[in-house]
């Protein structure tokens, strides 16, 4: 499916179940959530760990709501709406290459390219903080200088690294021909197709079936 | 293309005008080549004429670039210019931009790749390359767009001698046949005598043209000649290196060794991406590695890394890697008051930063020096701190002429003084002549070389 429709997708589903009550809605999702998941072939260790991460503040939810609420219903609500947020947001990720959502958010939601870019290389930038700060550390222990996780100078080589990134950054596009605005081509234009907006339009209906019905 | 300047003067913000009144031609089908001291504007007019400046800083500008074509620009800084992950999504995003027919993409990016002689990068990610291959896809992207005329800001600091004078054959084919305008900045101009059309000299705020007679007189001369080096020390080893190997995560870059590494002053040569900047990272621990690597007859990985970092120190390659605070004092008093020994007195440091004229820039934020400047400031800060074992990771990168020379005569002072030097670097100094020892990086081995046929 084309990744923005997906996106917006999985926002409908997370804003309408935030405003019903249905347990047995939230578990149906859950389950159809779960399928699609295992029909995607996601890597099984990593979803069970994710799963296994949003337990804890499912349950807190749920005690919270049973001894305080003393609703056991509000807390089963919660607790499978967390499962909602989190299957579905795994859905998500897990099955979307950043690359393509972002071919298709500029060409398809046409959100200012500059945004684009940025966010992309920022998330470009991730796997590459626990290296930096280790390189950090140990550059200031060759000057003589123990930097601690709560030292004040790691923040701010760390914040300074990211403001000359962000200046190089937009220097950098601008002599690669970027300019803000003006029309780019595609080399893997991404389209939404008949059968795109169809499975949309569809699970979107089944959505308010499950959510009003039940 | 013609670029025709006029009275262009620039200054940045409390600084005198580091350009004043400058008027320049320069003509489609050259190839020209702006020379200076660091620190004498070579990066701020190429960032003018690329129309990044003054919009990219808080400079002023007055006077007027007249051109009707566009430029790309290569940085001076290897890193920080890419926006995308790979080198194919870079090539793809810039040419993007340019509204590149879809269809002739796949060719525009094999071509530039194989100019640049680096076909096998293309779907590498970006940050995991080296130095200088990332200078190589840089020069690329400016390839593959195909703009008329080229701005190169020393695109080879970080390359390989061959490479080098492979991409700057190329670059005049290049030329000739599709009318460019190439404008690069370098330090050592041997490599173009002959072949560059002008050369410009960037100096006390003002562009001279200097007719090419006047520049090969002005060449370092350098005989060919045969350098010996040993190849076994009477000093005790200070690093052994046990069954050593490491990988860049997917291919070899070291085979399993055994060797030992000496006091007095190592040269580390090996071509772009064989692993020299890996292989530093991890005598620091920056990098993993298999086997046991002693210092002192210490293992390192036993080591505490504060106690290891009181006896070994790097030159990273990025000079900003190493600083900690703002300004150029705020540096060098760091580095006194952390300094391991008390060799590097007040009046020795004050006479060494007169000499690299760096005196007076003192309260400058370190991050607007000019490239060669923050080379130079690293350099002496580590040089302070006075560790036992120093490596240094293309130090003369960026440097002129005169202070490669008296960065190398420091480092051989030195290496006399009992110290340990390891350095890697691309550009023919002093202190490859002067190394007492020469280890090749080839073919995934270390390997000590005794005679060495320089040209
Ligand atoms: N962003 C900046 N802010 C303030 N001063 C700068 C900045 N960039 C460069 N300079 C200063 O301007 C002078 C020229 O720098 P630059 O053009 O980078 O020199 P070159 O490329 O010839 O080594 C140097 O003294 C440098 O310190
Ligand atoms: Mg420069």
């Amino acid at each position: 499916m084309n990744p923005s429709l997906k996106f917006i997708l999985v926002l409908i589903i997370a804003l309408e179940v935030s405003f019903t009550n249905s347990i047995v809605g939230n578990v149906i999702l859950i389950v159809v959530g779960l399928l699609y998941l295992l029909v995607k072939r996601v890597k099984l260790k990593r979803l069970l760990w994710i799963l296994l991460i949003a337990v804890i503040p499912a349950i807190g939810l749920l005690i919270s709501q049973v001894l305080y609420a003393k609703s056991s219903h509000a807390g089963i609500l919660l607790f499978t709406r967390i499962y909602v947020y989190v299957i579905y947001g795994a859905a998500f990720t897990l099955t979307t290459k950043l690359y393509e959502l972002v071919n298709s958010l500029e060409q398809n939601l046409h959100l200012p390219s500059k945004f684009v870019y940025g966010v992309m290389a920022a998330f470009n930038l991730l796997p590459e903080i626990q290296a930096e700060v280790n390189k950090i550390k140990t550059a200031s222990l060759m000057r003589g200088v123990k930097l601690h996780w709560w030292s004040p100078t790691l923040y701010f080589r760390a914040i300074l690294s990211a403001i000359r990134w962000s200046e190089n950054l937009a220097q950098g596009m601008e002599s690669h021909g970027f300019v803000e605005g003006q029309s780019r081509t595609f080399y893997e234009p991404v389209k939404i197709t008949m059968v795109d907006w169809l499975v949309f339009v569809f699970n979107v209906i089944l959505l308010q079936a499950i959510l009003l019905l039940l | 293309m013609m670029i025709n300047i006029k009275d262009l003067s620039f200054s940045y913000p409390e600084q005198d005008k580091i350009l004043n009144q400058i008027n320049l031609k320069f003509e489609p089908n050259s190839m020209n080549l702006l020379f200076g001291p660091t620190g004498s504007g070579k990066t701020t007019l190429l960032k003018l004429i690329a129309g990044l400046y003054p919009k990219y800083s808080k400079g002023e500008m007055s006077g007027k670039i007249d051109m009707d074509e566009k430029t790309a620009m290569l940085f001076q800084d290897p890193n920080h210019q890419f926006a995308m992950k790979t080198v194919k999504e870079e090539l793809i995003f810039a040419l993007g931009n340019l509204q590149v027919d879809p269809a002739q993409m796949p060719n525009r990016i094999d071509d530039a790749l194989a100019f640049c002689g680096i076909s096998s990068l293309k779907n590498r990610t970006i940050s995991t390359l080296s130095g200088g291959e990332k200078q190589k896809v840089a020069l690329a992207v400016t390839v593959a767009m195909k703009r008329p005329v080229l701005l190169l800001d020393e695109p080879f600091s970080n390359v390989d001698f061959e490479s080098k004078k492979d991409i700057i054959r190329r670059l005049v084919q290049l030329k000739e046949e599709h009318n460019r305008t190439i404008i690069i900045s370098d330090h050592n101009l041997s490599d173009y005598i002959g072949i560059a059309d002008h050369f410009f000299n960037v100096q006390n705020d003002s562009v001279k043209p200097i007719p090419v007679k006047q520049i090969k007189n002005r060449l370092p001369h350098h005989p060919d000649k045969e350098i010996e080096y040993k190849i076994m020390s009477d000093n005790d080893p200070i690093i052994n290196l046990l069954n050593f190997s490491m990988t860049d995560g997917n291919q070899n870059l070291i085979e399993p060794e055994n060797i030992d590494l000496y006091p007095g002053i190592t040269y580390l040569n090996g071509k772009n991406g064989s692993g020299k900047s890996t292989f530093f990272k991890a005598l620091s621990r920056l990098h993993s590695y298999n086997g046991v690597v002693k210092i002192l007859n210490r293992n390192i990985k036993k080591s505490s890394l504060p106690f290891l970092m009181r006896y070994e120190n790097l030159v990273f390659q990025n000079s900003e890697d190493q600083f900690l605070t703002i300004t150029i004092n705020d540096e060098i008093q760091l580095a006194k008051k952390n300094a391991i020994t008390k060799n590097w007195t007040d009046d020795r440091i004050n006479d060494l930063m007169e000499e690299l004229h760096l005196d007076q820039l003192t309260d400058r934020v370190v991050y607007s020096l000019s490239g060669g400047q923050k080379k130079k400031l690293q350099i002496v800060i580590m040089l302070i701190r006075d560790a036992p074992i120093l490596m240094l990771d293309e130090p003369f990168a960026g440097l002129d002429q005169e202070s490669t020379t008296i960065i190398s005569r420091l480092l051989e002072d030195e290496a006399h003084a009992g110290k340990t030097i390891i350095f890697a670097s691309h550009q023919q100094t002093e202190l490859v002549d002067n190394a007492d020892f020469y280890i090749e990086l080839a073919n995934h081995r270390l390997t000590y070389k005794e005679d060495v046929h320089e040209s």
